[in-house]
């Protein structure tokens, strides 16, 4: 693989505020706007709307049952909360692009599906971090059935999203179950994929 | 996992950036922090919505469809739904938490939450078709498509184990 085919984009490293100063309160200053943005005033607005419902069909009682519910979640999730983040942070900074291409390079058959699943499972960053990746390698000629079983390990299995949303809310035993169920699976995705006869070059590419 | 497993990971990790030197470790605080910043918020009314959203929401109203009874109509079912979530995480997760309070079993959540990672819409338009194009996408679509069933079957083979 040459490291120079690899273009990586991951706008939300905050690797790059050394390179410029005031960067970093300023991201912090979006990030709050966004925390409390649109979205949080949705899900704002469907907790008090249903919790007013839940007061009309089953007034005090309902209530605390919710409340009661939340309240064990909510316990259960915070002390959990921090770790899930700071692995999520401690991973993506030990992990570098150079280093999961180097992984990649030139891999195919089952042993090039286990490492690119795990790859796409540790790749840092969000869906354009992810997808950049793999048009990177997809120009770089890699196998097809690498290709797939990395998207489908970085979706199913990616530790950034389990860490930061999935711990959270479902808990680490809904993980174990789910990541057990899951884990050959996207070497399955890819063995199908070296039977379908699309063609990946694009035209435009190829002249 | 406990408590002291996932802060335990989360010490190691930290001391392996440590020891790799540069700024990893600062990395990693900062970029924990920032996440931090940005999601709790959200997830805090988010389970607050879902607790309450759990209450309303009769049991027989979800059990039937993708309750732990419902078995592999109830996977199908719950591939369906997943696939047709229309955003990312932020969506999703609340979602599988109202479905697990109203009666959901988890091989069914499994589904969901598997066709939802594979398939989701927003992602594939917003990001997969323009970086990576459309050959791909149609190749990694077709491949993955047994993926949530599976997924969903195995896990209701393991939960007759751990549960």
């Amino acid at each position: 693989m040459r490291n120079g085919a690899i273009s990586w984009t991951d706008p939300g490293d905050p690797g790059t505020d050394k390179t410029a100063p005031g960067t970093r309160k300023q991201r912090i200053k979006n990030h709050i706007r966004k925390a409390f943005g649109p979205s949080f005033l949705f899900f704002a607005a469907l907790a008090l709307s249903s919790a007013a419902f839940a007061y009309w069909i089953g007034g005090q009682d309902a209530m605390e049952r919710a409340l009661s519910q939340g309240g064990d979640l909510i316990n259960s999730i915070l002390p959990r909360l921090g770790a899930a983040f700071l692995i999520a942070g401690f991973v993506r900074a030990l992990i570098s692009q150079e280093l999961i291409a180097r992984w990649l390079g030139g891999r195919s058959g089952i042993r090039g599906m286990v490492i690119a699943e795990f790859a796409g499972a540790i790749t840092p960053g969000g869906p354009v971090a992810a997808f950049s990746m793999i048009a990177a390698l997809k120009l770089a000629g890699a196998d097809r059935g690498v290709l797939v079983a990395f998207a489908a390990g970085w979706s199913l299995l990616g530790f950034q999203r389990l860490m930061l949303w999935e711990v959270p809310l479902l808990g680490t035993e809904f993980l174990a179950i789910r990541y057990a169920s899951s884990i050959l699976l996207p070497i399955v995705a890819g063995l199908i994929a070296r039977k379908i006869p699309i063609d990946l070059t694009d035209p435009k590419e190829v002249a | 996992m406990s408590q002291g497993l996932i802060w335990m990971t989360a010490a190691v990790l930290g001391g392996l950036c440590l020891v790799r030197g540069g700024d990893r470790a600062r990395r990693g605080v900062a970029f924990a922090f920032e996440q931090l910043i940005l999601l709790l918020p959200r997830i805090f009314l988010a389970i607050i919505a879902a607790s309450f959203l759990a209450v309303i929401i009769p049991q027989d109203m979800i059990g039937p469809y993708m309750g732990r009874e419902s078995g592999v109509s109830g996977i199908f079912f719950a591939t369906l739904a997943g696939a047709m979530v229309p955003g990312g995480p932020m969506v999703a997760y609340p979602l599988a938490v109202v479905f697990f309070g109203a009666g959901a079993g988890t091989p069914q959540i499994v589904a969901f939450l598997s066709a939802w990672s594979i398939f989701a819409l927003h992602r594939i338009l917003l990001f997969e078709m323009n970086l990576v194009g459309w050959r791909f996408t149609a190749l990694r679509l077709i491949s993955s498509l047994p993926i949530p069933i599976l997924a969903g079957l195995i896990a209701s083979r393991l939960t007759l184990f751990a549960w």
